[in-house]
């Protein structure tokens, strides 16, 4: 079920009623929890048995990881918990890829194997949820938390629809929390509720399927055609598209959850505004980031055994961020450049230690355009189904320069307006916005935004994070 | 420090939605009626969800589905309530897609194992041959890979919006609105009508059909100065064709290949630049092939095309009969639906 559809909107009013009518904190969580996976049901009834299993294996795993006597034991039910859920997202996400390459290798050798055959539909939302769960495992093995008495409480935190099936990625000391002490919806979680959930739909409906996509969609599927204004357009239309879209979807989740009386994390914060890549990875898909930074990096070892060890443990994780986002060397070059540009960044800034680490002035408005451009630079092999098209995209740039119809230059003033405002309002949140607005000023920008989203009709699209 | 009407406090947050819904909504009536009185009229808009309720349609034996496959020409020439009426123990199910040969979904069809129904596949010539064949794979694989009953009960509440307001039409759109006061332009007008059921019909007092039919003049002649595949590639393409018939023959089924009335350089494209008895008639002679054309049915062949290439709305019901006589006539309706009434 997408935000954006009509049948969402009938299932948030019925379970937002359900909710506020049902008495009782415990059967509140249990409508919440069959909502939930009839949310996920949506897309395929038989994934939620998939979804399910995940959620009851490391519930157990969890409970036999905080039982065990020993530390060997101990790590043995952590690594049963690691390889049945990287184990299950490698078979539906990663199974072709894997195999074609290992196809390719003994290819080299004369060794001939038979084509992948599983035709493995890839379960919506299986990288976030199979992240948020084994997180959880990893933190009661960590001793950071103690695992959760009710399987209930448990599948609710996994399958919580809102964060469900793009995120924010949820850690479990986050959540727990919300599910001890009763909440229901009130008409000032609705209000604040709504106004996120508005403003997210506007991102991803106005913005990225109206304005971004038509300009991206037609420059990847038309690449003999690009010249270098349109390569120009599409990259900084994709730019905006896929920030828009993802962007979007978490504001719709952390509303969606505001209106049934919870909290999810900020999943953005103005990423087009960062000054240097370390901050852009502070700001863009930040459950993400500090998941790999937690469970990934700080386990490779982190900055603690000397500056090359920090380089190579950096590479690895923004190489393992990529291939996250999908089975495709394309990923993975995308990740790898982010490495590279952090480990150049921490090199560059390590020279001027011993004065402020943060760029000021100038230097910061330079950080900044490097940042952005590098950024957008970026998304074009992500984009791009492979080497080949990446590199017949980036060959356009060396075209002539043909004027732009009148999509492009939506597209371009649309991007432009988006780093400008994310600029002026770099550390501030909507929240804080929406607290300072004067009444009326509000209700305008809010009746704007709804006009604005009723007019742009068109073919619904998927999130493209769906996907990952 | 937030002012006295900040919209800090609960109560303020609320009025501001009050007020913006309020105003929200005057300002899209007030859309609205600007967008009837430019003569937008109030309807539904054709997509792969609207296609897909159909395509879920085309399963069961009773009644026994008959399922419309091809492009503008059946999409906009027949009409299932009059194919209900002559036949009842029939489904009909329209598939046919504005500008797409039909064949890619010939082939999901025949690769369906519970696909038992009839084919009627609006095809020429040209559309058999295939460079063609994937001009529907989209729809097909959208079904396949997306389509799900989140969609469907959207797509339902979409053609309740779709009917109550203009606004649902792209045309009006905000987009759309800035690119005509930018670049200057009037309101793109709908020239065809669609019903939940996908059948449809061409408006020709929208537009001048003299115009349209020199667009589909000229396209028939550039066709025709492309190289023409020889009878061999061509019947080899058409045997591939065969295949897929066969399947669906093997499950009870049918296919009947049919050519609509075209008038202009369009019936040109067919008699001049593919000699018919060397490729439709050929391709109409193998095994297991039943095909129809116009030419073959005098009273067909009178229906008037005003732009060439579709019939006027009026002669829908009379395009639809005829071919229902027609394949019963042939008795390539099953035994139990012959009886047209």
């Amino acid at each position: 079920m997408q935000f954006d559809s009509f049948t969402f909107l009938l299932f948030f009013v019925l379970v937002l009623a359900g909710a506020a009518f049902t008495r009782g904190w415990g059967a509140r969580k249990n409508l919440l929890l069959v909502a939930s996976y009839v949310f996920y049901g949506a897309w395929s009834p038989a994934f939620t048995l998939l979804l399910a299993g995940a959620s009851v294996i490391d519930w157990f795993l969890a409970r036999r990881i905080h039982a065990a006597a020993t530390q060997p034991q101990r790590r043995f039910w952590l690594a049963a918990s690691i390889v049945l859920n990287i184990g299950t997202l490698a078979l539906f996400k990663y199974g072709p890829f894997l195999h074609a390459n290992l196809a390719l290798a003994l290819a080299a050798v004369g060794v001939h194997i038979d084509p992948w055959s599983l035709g493995l539909v890839l379960p919506v939302g299986i990288s976030f949820y199979t992240f948020q769960s084994v997180s959880y495992t990893f933190d009661v093995y960590r001793r950071r938390v103690e695992p959760i008495h009710s399987l209930r409480d448990f599948c609710l935190f996994v399958a919580f629809f809102p964060q469900l099936v793009a995120g924010p990625i949820v850690r479990f000391t986050q959540f727990a929390p919300q599910l001890v002490e009763p909440r229901a919806p009130s008409w000032s979680g609705l209000a604040h509720g709504a106004v996120w959930m508005v403003w997210g739909l506007f991102e991803k409906i106005v913005l990225a399927d109206t304005v971004f996509a038509p300009v991206a969609d037609a420059a990847w599927s038309n690449l003999a055609g690009l010249s270098s204004s349109s390569a120009l357009a599409a990259s900084l239309a994709f730019a905006g598209q896929i920030f828009c879209d993802f962007a979007g979807y978490s504001c719709c989740a952390i509303g969606a959850a505001r209106c049934l009386g919870f909290d999810l994390p900020l999943n953005f914060r103005n990423p087009y505004a960062a000054v240097g890549f370390s901050d852009f990875w502070k700001r863009w898909h930040i459950s993400l980031s500090t998941w790999l930074r937690d469970y990934l990096y700080i386990a490779l070892g982190g900055n603690r055994g000397g500056r090359w060890r920090t380089y190579r443990n950096l590479m690895l994780t923004m190489l393992l961020g990529g291939l996250w986002h999908g089975a495709g060397w394309n990923f993975v070059v995308w990740g790898g450049c982010h490495g590279v540009l952090l480990v150049l960044e921490r090199l560059a800034r390590g020279e001027r230690e011993g004065a402020t680490n943060e760029p000021s002035g100038l230097s910061r408005l330079v950080w900044a355009g490097a940042t952005l451009l590098a950024v957008v630079a970026l998304w074009i092999p992500f984009r791009s189904p492979d080497f080949a098209s990446t590199a017949m995209f980036l060959q356009a740039f060396t075209l002539s320069w043909k004027p732009l119809d009148f999509s492009a230059v939506c597209a371009l003033t649309a991007f432009a307006a988006i780093v400008l405002v994310q600029w002026l309002l770099r550390d501030r949140s909507l929240d804080a916005l929406v607290a300072r607005a004067p009444m009326p000023v509000l209700a305008a920008a809010l009746a704007t935004l709804l006009v604005l989203i009723v007019l742009s009709p068109g073919d619904t699209h998927a999130f493209i994070y769906f996907q990952f | 420090m937030p002012s006295s009407t900040s919209s800090s406090e609960p109560r303020a947050l609320g009025v501001a939605w009050l007020l913006a819904v309020v105003l929200a909504a005057v300002v899209l009536f007030a859309l609205d009626r600007h967008g009837r009185g430019l003569g937008m009229p109030a309807g539904l808009i054709d997509s792969m969800q609207l296609w897909s309720i159909q395509r879920d349609r085309v399963y069961g034996e009773d009644p026994e589905p008959v399922v419309f496959i091809g492009a503008s020409r059946s999409a906009y020439g027949i009409d299932p309530k009059t194919w209900r009426s002559l036949l009842p123990q029939t489904k009909p199910v329209m598939l046919s897609l504005n500008g797409r040969h039909p064949i890619a979904l010939l082939r999901d069809l025949a690769a369906d194992p519970e696909f038992r129904g009839l084919v009627v596949c609006d095809v020429d010539t040209h559309g058999l041959l295939q460079r063609w064949w994937d001009m529907q794979q989209e729809y097909v694989d959208y079904y396949h890979q997306r389509w799900n009953l989140n969609w469907r009960v959207h797509r339902l509440a979409l053609n309740a919006w779709q009917r109550a307001s203009v606004l649902a039409n792209p045309a009006l759109g905000w987009k759309a609105g800035l690119q005509r006061w930018v670049e200057g332009g009037t309101v793109y007008i709908p020239v065809t009508r669609i019903d939940s059921n996908r059948s449809g019909e061409i408006l020709f007092d929208r537009f001048d059909p003299a115009a349209s039919a020199k667009a589909f003049d000229d396209d028939a002649e550039r066709k025709m100065r492309e190289p023409r595949p020889t009878v061999d590639e061509f019947m080899a393409d058409a045997r591939q064709i065969q295949v897929w018939v066969k399947q669906i023959q093997d499950r009870g089924g049918d296919v009947v290949f049919f050519q609509p009335p075209v008038s202009g350089r369009v019936e040109a494209l067919e008699h001049e630049y593919f000699d018919r008895a060397s490729y439709w008639d050929a391709f109409a002679a193998l095994d297991g092939i039943h095909a129809l054309h116009f030419d073959d049915v005098p009273a067909m062949r009178r229906l008037e095309t005003p732009d060439h290439s579709h019939v006027r709305p009026q002669l829908r019901p009379e395009l639809t009969r005829l071919l229902a006589e027609e394949l019963a006539r042939r008795r390539w309706l099953d035994a139990t639906t012959t009886g047209v009434r």
